[in-house]
């Protein structure tokens, strides 16, 4: 028995805007995937690469005042992960060039090159892991408890639940990419000899915030749409991470046999590095990165196509 | 029952049984403005929450909704139907969740197809599958429900323990939905479809699941809403006695129509007054005195005498005239439909039964 029983009472407060409801799906959604221990852990590490990074960054800056230092940049350079066939080799030629004749002018170039070393890196294995952790459950499991019920008769729309529930992604992915990647970039800043390069780099903020655009909407709306295929939350962690893996192997395989670039458009790690070199400004528009961009536009749009008829189906009957 | 006027504002510390659910005076939180309150005021409310005509809803080939015009006014209304019926789409249809294919309407005073959205704001619905978000505990679930709705954080969970006392749920509140039995999700159910104080409720089979003692506390629940509350309930079920129980009107539907709508207490009432007589032995003598004496005799189908006598004191002349004519009686009962058979009747096809 309640000590304060009260009965039932009016309730006539003041409700929250309609428009706002979809931030409470979010919202609910980012404190039940916080209750996992695993991805308290995996966060908690997700910002070494960001440290690793960082000491790249310490030691670009300090080149800049110490001959001896110079030596570390080559292999600095050589971190960055392949894209597609002969993209390291191509990349890192001009930024050594570009070193090598100056090096406080390369900065933009190193800076960003070490940017997209960090994306590229957590990008690889803790993007991955972190999406397969959250993203299969998000819909499935609302499928299986008929939570759309729930959801649905209250004012709110299925456009509205699915970006309550891409912001859950959004949000962990932001924690491993954006954050620290943004974080390094202060770091260059506080390292560097003084706050001139912020004329020099101000763009790089704004370009990392375009990179984690090309990784989130992507990787959400693939990893939603295998959530909303299915009401066991396992076989959509399955697809997504099967999706990788081949995708991965299947251009390493082919890529190394046949020694033709168009393979890497089979992984879609490897189109998201090529889109992204783009966008911090390391490799020019060309044919490769268009046929990137491409696949990823439709990698977008065509899951979120079946992901809304998905999400709307179980209201339709 | 009589109901209370809409724009009567519920008295504080008025109270039902003791022991039960009780209703008190109207609470608005610390940021109350009742000026700015979105919610539809009482007075507000038309006299027919729902009015819906000609509502057609074709999937594909199958007609789910064959032409329903219907009105709802306050109070509980029972919604019958066999499975198939159309009960779960008209309720969907009411929630503006199922586009028509025909047919326009209201509810709330709120378009139909319009206003769909409008509408789920201020419709607390309480759906009869099991339907709840995996890993939340109760009280996390009907906040929530209640923030969806648009209460604010601290305001959701403060009304959210309230109808969870209210409710009868207790420390297992605090328990992951997930491990709740049947009767516990269907009080979390019931706590979240009320929890944003919607003047309209959508009860699909509330009851369902529930042991006796929580049946007869859930349907206690329901009517001190519609009858003190001032809420109108559509109630969906095919527990009859749970109509009886408390339902003002009864809508039943069969093969997308509805056959029957009108209030239990005309439901009810027999179309002709009469009584039945259960007798022993050769009844032909009593039907010649009843019939000398001016009344009207038919057999039932079960075997028993249905008899109409416009005098007063009918049951004192059937026992005397079952004296004079050696015919013992077994039972006299009033004639009063029973609500099994106009169901069975509506579904049927058939005409109101008068059994």
């Amino acid at each position: 028995m309640p000590i304060h029983d009260v009965g039932y009472r009016r309730w006539n407060g003041v409700t929250t805007s309609l428009l706002l409801r979809w931030l409470v799906v979010a919202g609910a959604g980012i404190r039940l995937v916080w209750k996992s221990h695993w991805l308290r852990r995996m966060l908690f590490f997700a910002w070494l690469p960001a440290a690793v990074t960082g000491v790249g960054f310490f030691i670009y800056e300090q080149s800049l005042e110490r001959q001896e230092w110079k030596q570390a940049i080559p292999y600095l350079i050589e971190w960055y992960p392949e894209s597609r066939l002969n993209a390291r080799s191509e990349i890192a030629a001009n930024v050594k060039r570009a070193f090598e004749e100056d090096g406080k002018t390369a900065r933009h170039q190193i800076w960003s090159l070490l940017l997209l070393v960090f994306f590229r890196n957590p990008q690889g294995l803790l993007m991955v892991l972190l999406v397969g952790m959250i993203a299969p459950s998000l819909i499935s499991l609302d499928f299986r408890s008929r939570a759309y019920l729930l959801y649905f008769s209250r004012p709110l729309t299925p456009g509205e639940y699915i970006l309550g529930k891409a912001l859950v992604v959004w949000t962990y992915l932001a924690a491993v990419t954006t954050l620290p990647a943004l974080a390094l970039y202060v770091l260059g800043v506080l390292l560097s000899p003084d706050i001139s390069v912020v004329l020099d780099t101000w763009d790089l903020p704004l370009r990392i915030l375009l990179a984690s655009l090309v990784l989130m909407l992507p990787t959400t709306s693939l990893a939603l749409f295998f959530s909303s295929l299915t009401t066991e939350s396992r076989y959509a962690g399955f697809a997504w991470f099967a999706l990788w893996g081949l995708g991965w192997a299947a251009y390493e395989s082919l890529g190394n046999f046949t020694h033709a670039k168009q393979w890497s458009l089979l992984s879609l790690y490897h189109v998201l590095g090529c889109v992204q070199e783009w966008v911090f400004k390391l490799s020019t528009f060309n044919d490769d990165v268009s046929s990137a961009a491409t696949l990823l536009l439709i990698v977008t749009v065509m899951p979120f196509i079946v992901l809304v008829s998905r999400v709307a189906a179980p209201m339709r009957i | 029952m009589t109901l209370p006027a809409w724009n009567e504002r519920s008295a504080g510390g008025m109270s039902s049984t003791a022991g039960g659910p009780s209703v008190r005076a109207e609470h608005g939180g610390a940021s109350a403005d009742s000026t700015q309150r979105p919610f539809i005021a009482k007075a507000a409310l038309p006299a027919n929450v729902v009015q819906v005509e000609g509502i057609v809803k074709h999937y594909r080939r199958i007609k789910a909704l064959n032409g329903i015009t219907m009105s709802i006014g306050r109070g509980v209304t029972g919604l019958l139907g066999p499975n198939g019926a159309g009960k779960t789409t008209l309720i969907k249809v009411l929630l503006g969740l199922v586009r028509v294919t025909a047919g326009s309407g209201t509810v709330l005073g709120y378009d139909l197809i319009r206003q769909a959205r409008t509408i789920r704001q201020h419709v607390g619905f309480m759906p009869e599958d099991d339907c709840y978000v995996a890993g939340l505990s109760g009280i996390e679930m009907v906040q929530f429900a209640a923030r969806l709705s648009g209460l604010p954080r601290v305001e959701a969970l403060r009304r959210s323990h309230e109808i969870l006392d209210f409710c009868g749920v207790e420390q297992e509140r605090y328990r992951a939905v997930d491990t709740y039995s049947t009767g516990m999700r269907q009080k979390v159910k019931f706590a979240q479809a009320v929890v944003h104080d919607p003047p309209f409720l959508i009860l699909d089979e509330p009851t369902a699941g529930l042991d006796p003692d929580e049946r007869v506390s859930m349907l206690h629940r329901i009517g001190l809403l519609a009858h003190q509350v001032g809420k109108t309930v559509l109630l969906s079920t095919h527990i009859l006695p749970d109509v009886r129980a408390i339902c003002d009107t009864v809508a039943i539907v069969a093969q997308g129509e509805v056959r029957v709508i009108d209030s239990l207490e005309v439901l009810s009432r027999p179309s002709s007054p009469g009584i039945h007589v259960r007798t022993t032995g050769d009844v032909g003598a009593l039907k010649q005195r009843i019939i000398a004496a001016g009344g009207i005799v038919s057999d039932d189908e079960d075997g028993q005498l249905r008899v109409t006598v416009h005098r007063p004191n009918t049951t004192e002349l059937i026992w005397q005239w079952a004296r004079e004519t050696g015919v013992g009686i077994r039972s006299i009962t009033p004639s009063r439909n029973s609500l099994e058979q106009i169901f069975l009747d509506a579904v049927r096809g058939g005409a109101r039964a008068d059994s």
